[in-house]
């Protein structure tokens, strides 16, 4: 069921355990309580936000940024049922193999799981998100075996949106007790230290808190959020839960987006083109991981967009012209032979760039965030290897011919108009078998805690290029099949 | 769109597989399958001179 804490009982919450407190209803929370529910587990999913959208629970999302020109903290996720799978543009792929890897260039890279231990969640995440079919990515270079790869993304049409999708199914469960207009506040720890007895929530129109206990309790709030939440729950420990290494909010990761240049082809664009550099390139260059689109900037951003491109009229103009025609800086004859080259690419690990907290506090009383966002020379050096491939591979292939932004041959930053986020959050809770490397273990667990684990994109040890939804929902299909098994055979 | 010298050394500092396409901004070699930048274009050798005919 669905309910309103405005209208709680609290006595209710009083004589109740949980076996899972999932606190956020987005793609994590709501996939992981969903499949523990399924389980016959008691659930108790806790959202912040309402049904809908409204301003007092956005305004808690409202902080700083400092470094590269990014959105503001209140605009860039939303905070009510469904999270921000409300905004979410609806492209997946998954994490490469290679992703997981360590990379002797790249310090701290590498999960402490493989992406086999993600794909057996494959199909299950597809069938959530309302995902086509797997096909082969189309290739405008087919007979080359280079170092560049042909990828794919999958679009959700039309974009699900987690709270309409599942609301009502939510709210007809007998496992599952949703609560709406419940905000973290707190989570209390047992005298012991290690084993989370209660989280602590506020509604907006009652000012006494409510205590929620549960056997587990998993956070999947958001990659900014996540952070704010450990590093704000410092009324037990110094410097809050699971931050004994000043990892908390560290090593926070975005997809640097860009567009790179523009392209003439040899022959008509039908479909969004991907190019992935190869692992072997990317050990040999010493970049990260990137994906160069080249398509229309504007068709790939409709909301219908499905991979496509609109079909246009034959084109009776030579190659020569129309590449003369574009050097010129002429309007195309032949638009389908034209596209907009644009990247996004996997950041590298830089421990500077966190979410960190601000000595204001919000109507609560938790500290607002402030997220710290800069590029590396890694970064750069990807992004500008990215274009330059993929202009070299055109061009050697005589597939086409693509000039390279002007921004990418100097030495400056990219401007906001340049260069920008993705609105995904990751990394902020990374995972990692050693403590000091990372703030969860390969079971997504907080290091020195017995009952805290954290879902979503924060415990992503590495981005990949790919666009974090579809792994979030692997996660957290792989976070239930953990907590089933541990629920149903406790530790002793 | 005119290119420093200097961000051309930026560039190439950061992306050694284009120092050999500015080496030949100036047309020094122009055979085969070589290629050549021109005001951020990546050409094949060749290119210019059908792209001036075109």
């Amino acid at each position: 069921m669905i309910l309103d804490a405005e209208a709680r009982a609290d006595d209710w919450f009083r004589d109740r355990i949980f076996d899972v407190c999932v606190v956020g209803s987005g793609p994590a929370g709501v996939t992981l309580a969903r499949r523990l529910g399924a389980r016959g587990w008691s659930v108790g999913l806790f959202e912040a936000g309402g049904l809908e959208l409204k301003a007092e629970s956005q305004e808690l999302y409202k902080g700083a940024t400092e470094g590269q020109p990014y959105y503001p903290l209140d605009a860039t996720r939303l905070r009510f049922f469904g999270g921000s799978s409300n905004h979410w543009g609806g492209w997946t792929r998954p994490l490469d193999p290679y992703d997981f890897e360590p990379k002797p260039h790249h310090p701290l890279s590498g999960w402490p799981i493989a992406r086999t231990d993600l794909d057996p969640y494959a199909a299950e995440a597809g069938a959530i998100l309302d995902l086509p079919p797997d096909r082969q990515p189309p290739d405008a270079m087919p007979d080359a075996a280079g170092d560049l790869v042909p990828r794919l993304f999958r679009f959700s049409r039309p974009v699900t949106r987690f709270g309409e999708k599942f609301r009502a199914e939510l709210d007809a469960s007998r496992t599952i007790r949703a609560h709406v207009n419940a905000n973290l506040v707190d989570l209390r720890l047992s005298q012991s230290g290690q084993t989370i007895t209660e989280a602590v929530f506020r509604s907006y129109q009652r000012p006494e808190p409510f205590s929620v206990r549960a056997r587990h309790f998993v956070l999947c709030l958001g990659g900014i959020e996540n952070a704010r939440a450990l590093l704000n729950a410092d009324s037990q420990v110094t410097g809050g839960l699971g931050n004994g290494h000043d990892l908390v909010g560290r090593y926070f990761l975005e997809h640097p987006h860009a567009p790179v240049g523009r392209a003439v082809m040899r022959k008509p664009l039908t479909w969004m083109l991907v190019y992935s550099p190869t692992p072997e390139e990317i050990r040999a260059r010493r970049i990260l991981n990137f994906g160069v689109r080249i398509g229309d900037f504007d068709q790939w951003n409709a909301p219908d967009f499905t991979g496509a491109l609109a079909p246009q009229p034959d084109c009776a103009v030579n190659f020569d012209t129309l590449l003369a025609t574009e050097m010129r800086g002429g309007d195309t004859p032949c638009p389908a032979h034209v596209g907009d080259v644009f990247i996004a690419c996997e950041q590298s690990l830089n421990p500077e760039n966190r979410v960190s907290l601000m000595p204001e506090r919000d109507r609560f009383g938790l500290r607002k965030a402030k997220l710290a966002w800069r590029l590396s020379e890694m970064d750069l050096h990807t992004l500008k290897t990215g274009a330059a491939e993929v202009a070299r591979h055109l061009a050697e292939h005589d597939a086409g011919r693509m000039k390279i932004a002007d921004w990418l041959l100097g030495d400056r930053l990219p401007t906001a108009d340049e260069l920008w986020g993705g609105n995904h959050h990751m990394g902020t809770t990374r995972m990692s078998d050693d403590p000091a490397k990372g703030v969860v273990d390969a079971k997504a667990k907080v290091h020195g805690l017995d009952n805290l684990y954290m879902g979503g994109s924060s415990v992503f040890s590495t981005s990949g290029h790919a666009n974090p939804t579809f792994t979030i929902v692997q996660l957290a299909l792989r976070q239930a099949d953990i907590l089933d098994a541990r629920l149903a055979d406790p530790p002793g | 769109m005119q290119i420093s010298r200097r961000s051309l050394l930026g560039f190439v500092a950061a992306v050694p597989l284009l120092s050999s396409l500015v080496a030949r901004e100036a047309g020094e070699r122009e055979a085969g399958r070589d290629l050549v930048m021109r005001e951020g274009w990546v050409l094949r050798a060749g290119d210019l001179k059908r792209v001036a005919l075109a």
